[in-house]
């Protein structure tokens, strides 16, 4: 046993191998209970394009008019990271489903891409009104009388890449 | 003897006088683990190379945010970082951060210089995914930098009771546990796709087409501007799945045999290479920047200062320790 822990100490690149270890099973673990288990910053499982889909979704932002508006100067956020927020509660929101289809008996099977943009709103209007509260600069919001959030669903129909938006959010100042 | 003398001086075994054979030899050259203790000059440009990605990884401070509505990381336990969302505390951090940064390239104890930096980029990182949603862009400069300022802490309690591994110096340390730290996200995000896909990462790498048509939409969305990323690539990998297999799987096993990369200066330099080729393909294809992780590959994986000066060592028949 001696033997066996002086060889695994003389082992090159050991805070590497500890480090892989660390970030692949004891970070998912410690953070189990979170919203995004394996990440805890700055360290992360990398969990990003880990698993490959045939569908996919991005959301933009427009004004009441619908007309798109950039969502970097308005609010200091990338695309992406306004998906991910939103993407976080709609995932709560499907938990929530399927819970209440058990309750009754029933299975909820829809996939994000499936849902119909009503059935999003509750994750999206929360996401939206989120996203105003934080942002930095409330005189650019303030231009505006609301915002409507909008999901593109992204599949695969035949062969082709196939685009649905739909609405999924909207506040009003 | 040869490999004696390689471990001992950590220069390039090219000693053809070996009496081992080819293959041994072959092997040896490119996996015999030689640890790259740096010349000061190679140490004061990987300094300034790393004090300027830290450097860069700041400048978004004050962050445009003033509140953790999604607590994330130290914030869940309750640590407060909307301070980095105030212009005049966040100012005193850059100050603060670019005299320590100085003192870091100048070769002061990294234990003290590297910590402002440090706190500035991990509280700017947590506050940010304390928004709601996670970003990792600046999350491989933190880690070095942890593993920077760890080594320094290392080499000045434990390296006084005993020598520090390799015979290294305190400096050539903290590059050793930059390297190892950096290279570990590679190899975890390689395991993770064999795990999270159940095997499968490979057989659905053609779906990549639909992350290419997301990435293009949102690069849209960001700022209203039609992005100049290879959008023709979605669809061409969902007709031709072979190809997208080979061109795209071939990410896989550069990110899990990554750590190959730690033996010595020529797999260091391959991988660097490899690594820093694959990201600039990435943000080719898909729009995403990875300039941390490019100058953090280029100088301590590539080092091409030092490879310049082996190359002129050679032409002038010296060798280069």
């Amino acid at each position: 046993m001696k033997n066996l822990l002086r060889r695994f100490t003389s082992l090159p690149f050991k805070l590497h191998g500890f480090f892989v270890l660390f970030l692949v099973f004891v970070l998912p673990w410690l953070t189990r209970n979170t919203k995004n288990p394996g990440e805890w910053f700055p360290f992360s499982n990398f969990p990003m394009y880990s698993n490959f889909e045939e569908t996919a979704y991005y959301v933009y932002i427009t004004d009441l008019n619908d007309q798109p508006l950039g969502t970097v100067p308005l609010l200091g956020m990338t695309p992406s990271g306004i998906k991910k927020s939103y993407d976080q509660k709609l995932k709560s929101l499907v938990t929530e489903l399927k819970k209440n289809a058990s309750a009754r008996g029933e299975k909820y099977r829809k996939r994000l891409v499936q849902m119909e943009g009503e059935e999003c709103r509750p994750a999206g209007d929360a996401a939206l009104a989120q996203l105003m509260d934080s942002a930095a600069d409330k005189a650019t919001l303030n231009t505006h009388k609301g915002f409507r959030l909008y999901q593109t669903d992204i599949t695969l129909v035949d062969g082709l890449i196939s685009k649905r938006t739909k609405l999924v959010g909207e506040v009003r100042n | 003897m040869a490999r004696a003398a390689t471990k001992k001086t950590g220069s390039l075994n090219l000693n053809t006088q070996d009496s081992a054979p080819a293959w041994l030899r072959a092997w040896r050259f490119l996996f015999a683990h030689e640890p790259m203790r740096h010349a000061w000059w190679e140490l004061l440009i990987m300094r300034i190379g790393i004090a300027w990605v830290a450097w860069n990884a700041i400048q978004f401070l004050p962050l445009p945010f003033h509140a953790q509505p999604v607590p994330h990381g130290m914030a869940a336990w309750g640590m407060d970082f909307t301070w980095l969302g105030d212009a005049t505390l966040a100012g005193q951090l850059r100050m603060c951060c670019a005299i320590s940064l100085v003192l870091y390239i100048i070769g002061i104890w990294p234990a003290i210089t590297l910590l402002p930096p440090l706190v500035a980029i991990v509280g700017q990182g947590i506050l940010s995914n304390s928004q709601g949603a996670i970003h990792h862009t600046s999350q491989i400069i933190g880690v070095a930098l942890l593993a920077g300022w760890l080594a320094g802490v290392w080499s000045l309690f434990a390296g006084r009771k005993r020598p520090l591994p390799y015979g290294f110096k305190p400096q050539q340390l903290g590059m050793d546990w930059m390297r190892q730290i950096v290279i570990a996200g590679y190899v975890v995000s390689a395991l993770m796709k064999l795990i999270d896909s159940g095997g499968e990462w490979l057989g659905n790498t053609p779906y990549f087409g639909l992350q290419i048509e997301k990435s293009t939409g949102m690069a849209y969305y960001a700022h209203l501007q039609q992005p100049e990323n290879a959008a023709w690539l979605a669809q061409y990998f969902i007709d031709h799945p072979t190809m997208a297999k080979i061109s795209i799987g071939l990410g896989l096993p550069l990110e899990l045999f990554a750590f190959v990369a730690l033996l010595n200066r020529r797999m260091a330099l391959f991988f660097g290479l490899a690594l820093y080729s694959f990201h600039l393909i990435i943000t080719q294809v898909m729009g995403l920047g990875f300039l941390y992780n490019r100058m953090l590959l280029l100088f301590l994986f590539i080092n091409p200062a030092w490879w310049l000066a082996f190359l002129c060592a050679k032409a002038f028949g010296k060798n280069l320790r």
